[in-house]
Parts: C-alpha cells; sequence; structure tokens
C-alpha cells in the first residue's frame, strides 16, 4: 500500500498548560493564591518605586499611580470611546469575515483528502508569509479608513480556521469512514455525522485565535495609518509625543480587553464542544 | 489478521490504486502556472486589480535585479536577519528556562496560570511605539520586540510539554535514584521536545512579524524599512520583491525548524497523518 501520509502544515500552536482548574478554596489552602497576590503586590511595588528613586527615567518609565492618573485622563478625553469603538469594531467585522472565509475554505479544501494533499505545499507558504508584509499596501490601496484596518486582519486571521477545519475533518480515523460507509451513509452524512462533530472542536481552536490574530491585525493597521484613529493610533501618537503615562494607560486597555475577549471565547467555546473530550474531562 | 480481513484489504488496495491515477502532487505543481497566468490575466491583461496593490508580473520579474543590486541592499538584509536571529534566540531561551522553571512546581505553576492566560492574549505588536520610544530605532529595539513577540510560544509549549510525561516512567526513574536533573534531562525534556519544537517553530513566525512591524512603526534601516520607502515611492514592484524575500526567509525558517526537529527528534514524529487513508 502507497503510505499515504501527508504533512499538514503542522500548526504550531501554543496549547493551554496542562494544568486542572483549581477551585479558589483549594488555591487559599495550598497557598498559591497568596503567591499570585504576593507577585502582583511586588511588581506593583516595584513599577512605583524604581521609577520614584530615580533608577530609570520617570518621563519614560511612568510610575503605578502615573498610569492610573493617565487612564484618568485617557478615559474621560473626549476622543477616547470613538477610538475605542473604531477598534473594537473593526476587530468584529473582521473576525467574522475571517472565521467564515477560513471555514468556507477549509471545507471546500478539506473534505477531499486528495485535494488537501495538493494544497498542502501552499497551505505552508501561506503560513511561512509573515502576512503583516501587506500591511503597508493595503493601506496604499484602501486609504487610511477602517477598510485597510479589516482587510489586513482578515488576511492574517482567515488562516488559522481554514488550516483548523481541514486538519479537524480528516481526524476521524479510518474504521469510523469505514463503518459509515457500510452503512450506506451518504457523502453528506458522513460530513456532518462525522467529520464536522470531531472537527468543530479544533474548529473553535482556531476561531478563537483568530480573535486574537484579528485584534492584532486591526492593531498593527492603526499604528501604521494613524489617521482613522483607534487604540493604536492613540499608542503612537502618545509615545512619539513621549507621553508616557498615556501610552502605558491604552496599553493596559489592550491588554484588559484582549483578556476579556479570550475569555468571552473561552466561555462560548465550552458552551459550543460540549461533547469533546476535553469539556467531558472538565465536568468530571 | 485473519485470511479474510487480508483478502479484504487486497481488494481495497487494488480499487484505490485503480483510482488513483496520479499523485496529488501533480496537481500541486499543475497550480503554480495557473495562479501566475490568474495574475498575469488580473493586471496585465484586464487590468482590474489596481497596480497601487499587486503590479504586473513582468515589472516584478524586471525589479528583481534592480532592488537585489540597490546600494546597501545586502547590508538591510543582514540587519533584518539579524534582528529576527537575535529575538528568536533571547526571546525561546527565556522561554524554555521559565518554562522549566515554573514545571518544577505545582504551586508555582498554579500560583501563575492566570497571569500566563493574559500574556497569551496580548498583542505584542502594541508595545512597539513603546518599545521605540523607550530605546530608539536601533537594532536593539527590533530585537527586543521580536523577543517578546517570541517568547510566549516557547515558554508555554515548554510547560505544557514538561506536564507530558508518563508518570510511570517518572515512578520508574525514581525507585531507580533518579536525581530530578536526570528525570528532566531523560524523561521530561525527552518528551516534551516534539511540543517544544511546534513552540518554536510558531516563535520563528512570530519574530518574523515582530521584527517588521517594528520596522514599518520606525527604523533607521532594515528591510521593512525599504519597503516602506519603495511604498512612498509607489514603487510596488520592488516592494513586491521584498515580499517574496520575506516568504522565501519565513520559508527557510519554518522548513529549518521542521527538518531539525526531525533530525533530533527522531523518536518520535509529530506530522498529522491522513487517517483516512490509513491501514490499521
Amino acid at each position: 500500500m502507497t503510505a499515504t501520509t501527508t504533512t499538514m502544515p503542522p500548526t504550531p500552536r501554543a496549547s493551554a498548560p496542562l494544568v486542572a482548574r483549581e477551585s479558589l478554596w483549594s488555591r487559599i489552602r495550598r497557598g498559591s493564591l497568596w503567591i499570585s497576590i504576593t507577585t502582583v503586590a511586588i511588581m506593583i511595588l516595584l513599577w512605583e518605586v524604581i521609577p520614584q528613586i530615580g533608577i530609570v527615567n520617570r518621563i519614560l518609565f511612568p510610575t503605578f499611580s502615573d498610569t492610573i492618573l493617565g487612564f484618568g485622563q485617557l478615559v474621560s478625553g473626549g476622543y477616547w470611546w470613538e477610538d475605542l469603538g473604531k477598534t473594537l469594531y473593526a476587530v468584529a467585522i473582521a473576525w467574522v469575515i475571517g472565521v467564515t472565509f477560513g471555514f468556507v475554505m477549509g471545507v471546500a479544501l478539506g473534505i477531499s483528502p486528495f485535494i488537501r494533499t495538493a494544497i498542502t505545499p501552499y497551505a505552508i507558504a501561506v503560513q511561512a508569509l509573515p502576512k503583516v508584509v501587506l500591511a503597508p499596501l493595503l493601506i496604499g490601496w484602501l486609504g487610511f479608513g477602517s477598510e485597510s484596518k479589516i482587510a489586513l486582519a482578515v488576511i492574517i486571521c482567515f488562516f488559522p480556521v481554514w488550516i483548523d477545519t481541514m486538519v479537524g475533518l480528516a481526524l476521524p480515523n479510518a474504521n469510523e469512514f469505514k463503518l459509515m460507509q457500510s452503512l450506506k451513509a451518504s457523502r453528506w452524512q458522513v460530513f456532518t455525522k462525522l467529520q464536522l462533530p470531531s472537527a468543530v472542536p479544533m474548529i473553535m481552536v482556531g476561531v478563537k485565535h483568530a480573535l486574537l490574530l484579528a485584534f492584532t491585525g486591526v492593531l498593527v493597521a492603526e499604528i501604521l495609518s494613524a489617521s482613522d484613529g483607534g487604540l493604536g493610533k492613540l499608542a503612537k501618537e502618545f509615545a512619539s509625543q513621549l507621553n508616557m503615562s498615556l501610552t502605558y494607560a491604552v496599553v493596559l486597555v489592550v491588554v484588559i480587553i484582549a483578556v476579556a475577549l479570550v475569555s468571552l471565547a473561552d466561555v462560548v467555546e465550552r458552551r459550543v464542544v460540549f461533547w469533546s473530550e476535553e469539556s467531558r474531562a472538565r465536568k468530571r | 489478521m485473519t485470511r479474510t480481513e487480508v483478502i479484504a484489504q487486497i481488494a481495497i488496495d487494488q480499487s484505490e490504486k485503480k483510482r488513483k491515477k496520479f499523485s496529488p502532487y501533480i496537481v500541486t505543481v499543475g497550480l503554480l502556472p495557473l495562479i501566475l497566468l490568474a495574475w498575469w490575466l488580473a493586471t496585465t491583461v484586464t487590468k482590474s486589480v489596481s497596480p497601487i496593490l499587486l503590479p504586473t508580473p513582468e515589472s516584478v520579474v524586471a525589479a528583481f535585479p534592480r532592488v537585489l543590486s540597490a546600494m546597501g541592499f545586502g547590508d538591510q538584509v543582514i540587519r533584518t536577519l539579524l534582528e529576527i536571529a537575535g529575538g528568536f534566540v533571547l526571546g525561546a531561551t527565556v522561554g524554555f528556562f521559565l518554562g522549566v522553571l515554573l514545571s518544577s512546581s505545582n504551586r508555582l505553576r498554579t500560583a501563575y496560570l492566570p497571569f500566563l492566560s493574559a500574556l497569551e492574549a496580548i498583542p505584542t505588536v502594541i508595545l512597539a511605539p513603546l518599545i521605540i520610544a523607550w530605546i530608539g530605532f536601533g537594532v536593539e529595539g527590533k530585537i527586543l520586540q521580536a523577543a517578546i513577540a517570541c517568547f510566549y510560544a516557547v515558554f508555554i509549549t515548554t510547560l505544557s510539554g514538561l506536564g507530558l510525561a508518563e508518570p510511570s516512567a517518572i515512578n520508574l526513574m525514581r525507585s531507580l535514584k533518579a536525581s530530578r536533573w536526570q528525570v528532566m534531562t531523560k524523561v521530561r525534556i525527552p518528551t516534551a521536545l516534539p511540543v517544544i519544537f511546534g513552540g518554536l517553530q510558531l516563535g520563528a513566525t512570530t519574530a518574523i512579524i515582530g521584527a517588521i512591524v517594528s520596522e514599518f512603526i520606525g527604523s533607521t534601516g532594515g528591510l521593512g524599512y525599504l519597503m516602506i520607502r519603495y511604498r512612498g515611492g509607489y514603487d510596488t514592484a520592488a516592494y513586491w520583491v521584498i515580499i517574496f524575500l520575506f516568504l522565501v526567509i519565513g520559508l527557510v525558517v519554518y522548513l529549518g525548524i521542521w527538518y531539525a526537529e526531525r533530525k533530533i527528534v527522531f523518536w518520535r514524529r509529530t506530522e498529522i497523518t491522513r487517517p483516512d487513508l490509513e491501514k490499521q
């Protein structure tokens, strides 16, 4: 038999560490919560003290309290809500388009092993190309508006969904396919009853990853084009004015949004793929 | 295998041989001229794509010698490669050792887990303006940006890979009086290597992205700087030459790490097989 092992682009991905989620109580009892709290406290203390006593320049490295003040200033500025809204809007649109496009492409190219194998070298090439190189071109072509942001974010974020759909559809093993065939399942039935259910947990990982990549894409476009507004533009402008406490505040906001997006995606993922091994293990 | 199974197997093999008249890779090769043809049709013939976005293939081919022989081009390439390599080595080293450190204690790991998930979420590009304000437009800033971009992937794959070792293997080592160091180097790290290599691959890709973005935003040299200059002069063909260069860099790095993995981690193949065609 011809060994038809194809090497799909091994989508390298940082998977979550294999640590069981612990209840708050057990974390207190085992002392790990105290380590967390102490670490945060020490870090904030260092953040506050080091610039104060002059080890680093306070203008370039504002203290924690400076950053909090900068945050207040940022939120009370008239431009704030508009810039925040512009970024979130672009991320949402780009994510929806990217996920849809990636899924359709993954199904179209992943449904047949033949096409999948044929397309693999191209998938590797698309993966290896750092897609941000297109950013200045897209900005030059589509202008400084939200279109260029969305276009860049779509190009960056569709990829993991595409690959994960393709790989996910190939997950069921040969016996499962044979069982379906021996029961006279149609191609459509094999797809909806076997391939799709086993692919969805994998696709959800890609969908989550795409959310972060869409955010990254939008921020890159905003930092580079710097005229339509958005959080990226704010960070770049404040940094170039050496207004570092406001820059820190923007970075802080970006971190908070990113963490919130991921947590939200985690919750959705657990609801959607309740049948996956991981979810079942969590319930046990 | 029973005899009926063997017969069934042969029948399947034969039917598959009959069905598969040619290898899928013929399609792969065949697609390339089709893509080039589509590019040519879209730009040169129908002019339906804006030349600001995608120039004609002829002009890109013509731009190759011009870009490659431009004054100081080699220096720019070396500078960018240095930034990528420096950032990758720095970020991967820090990530690996932090991963080893955290994996050594369960308590530390649970204590820092919430921060780690937060780290995963942070789009590191937002730090680029900050880093430029801190240490300027030079090579050091790009290396730092690339290192920050690639740190997380290596760190988290090291951490989760080191947890993959079989408890029974570790117990065996312990019962043979193996030290912690021996358990780490003989069991944990070998088990983790395939996963870590996945992280290195992802980390290398993100290091390239970090370096480019940082060069785009503000730099005194490098390929990203050249791209911004070419775009400013509406020399899109030259711009595309550098895109191809980045494609080559990306592929070399990506496949290089993949090749290194197959050579170093010879005891486990992480390639995803095609289970639907696999024989038991």
